[in-house]
């Protein structure tokens, strides 16, 4: 293989090179505009996309690690009920006979004695409002157990319970059968109940 | 052409990260050679043009689509010109194939350079009649006579931009150029 010889053709060889001279030497100006917009626009939506993505990314992870910290929760939070009340706890015989079920409204309005102080949060009401009073229960009173009161259904489930704190006379929580004794004046009390969706006292803590 | 083939990738890998000033580069370089192998392929200048956007739209749109195993970078952007321009001219049949009769009578290539048909060609009219001459040529031979005369490649070059031996770019040059001689002979009888 050799490659022609420009002597050896010379007049060929110069008529083609006239030829690629007199052609245009390059696109039109505007092409190079054209694409230059093109190739902006292609990466800038590229850019997009892509922080999109990370975007989208990031908020699958956030979601995914949210719903693992709820499920975690749920899972803790029957446990630590389950641990906290002493379900099969008896009831202290000095007790009067209380009515078989003792819901905490019926509590509430209890005889001018067993008033409750304007301060107290009606677990009734505030099941009503549908924002239970969740209490966090400290170290101290968490080291108490709750005692079962006699309304106390070992069939509902652990999650449809609550916690709620309330102050209210000793004797109102004498009335509805909790452990205090029957000579209760009207010293408040501070005290965290366990309370049925519908407000059914199952159990009662005193925390103060 | 002249530039390093590692360069060119390099080039390429910046665009595909979206470097302005890389796509720039390597428009600058490849811009013309590409728009004139497709005028010359066409002989028409919507075709170059819209070849030479082409070229760069897919390089835009696909930048990883280039495989360094296979070639240059130039023979990459060439190859796809070479398919854009084939293309087009089927879809508008500006394709001119030269008919058989006036191949028949194309033999050694002795038998043409024998003719000095090329003596007064500095005339303009007869520039025009080598530019139809080489649009009549066969795609295969107005392929070599673009690159390697027109552009002037080497055979090394022209052949990886062909995807064929340099050995066949030469003889099919050798060829094209006989061709060539016959049908201005041709047409300076006619005239």
């Amino acid at each position: 293989m050799h490659e022609i010889n420009p002597q050896r053709e010379p007049r060929l060889t110069e008529a083609l090179r006239r030829l690629a001279a007199l052609s245009p030497q390059s696109a039109p100006p505007q092409i190079a505009a054209g694409l230059l917009h093109e190739f902006r626009r292609h990466h800038a939506r590229r850019r997009w996309t892509r922080r999109a993505g990370m975007l989208g990314l990031a908020a699958c992870l956030a979601l995914a690690a949210a719903l693992v910290s709820t499920r975690n929760s749920r899972q803790k939070q029957p446990e630590a009920a389950r641990q906290v009340i002493p379900v099969k706890q008896p009831v202290p015989a000095k007790l009067p006979e209380p009515s078989a079920k003792a819901p905490v409204h019926e509590a509430a309005a209890a005889p001018a004695s067993a008033r409750i102080a304007p301060r107290v949060h009606r677990p009734t009401v505030k099941q009503a409002a549908g924002k239970p009073e969740r209490v966090r229960p400290s170290a101290r009173t968490a080291a108490r157990a709750f005692l079962a009161l006699p309304g106390y259904d070992p069939g509902v489930p652990m999650d449809q319970l609550n916690i709620v704190r309330v102050m209210l006379p000793e004797s109102a929580l004498w009335k509805m059968g909790a452990p205090v004794r029957p000579d209760a004046g009207t010293r408040r009390v501070t005290a965290d109940f366990v309370v049925s969706q519908d407000g059914t006292p199952y159990a009662v803590r005193l925390v103060q | 052409m002249a530039e390093s083939p590692s360069a060119d990738q390099e080039l390429l890998r910046q665009l595909a990260k979206g470097n302005e000033t890389a796509f720039c580069s390597l428009y600058e370089r490849y811009q013309g050679p590409l728009y004139r192998f497709a005028l010359h392929m066409s002989g028409n200048s919507a075709t170059a043009e819209e070849v030479t956007q082409e070229v760069f739209m897919l390089l835009i749109g696909r930048p990883r689509g280039y495989q360094a195993e296979k070639g240059s970078v130039a023979g990459y952007l060439f190859g796809i010109a070479r398919n854009l321009t084939r293309r087009i001219m089927q879809r508008s049949r500006l394709d001119l194939p030269v008919d058989d009769e006036s191949l028949e009578g194309i033999g050694e290539p002795a038998l043409a350079s024998d003719l000095d048909v090329l003596a007064d060609l500095s005339n303009a009219e007869l520039l025009e009649i080598l530019r139809k001459a080489v649009l009549a040529l066969p795609e295969q031979y107005r392929e070599v006579v673009a690159l390697c005369d027109l552009e002037e490649l080497n055979y090394a070059d022209a052949a990886a931009i062909l995807e064929c031996s340099p050995g066949t770019v030469a003889s099919r040059l050798h060829r094209a150029r006989a061709m060539l001689k016959t049908k201005l002979s041709w047409q300076k009888c006619m005239k």
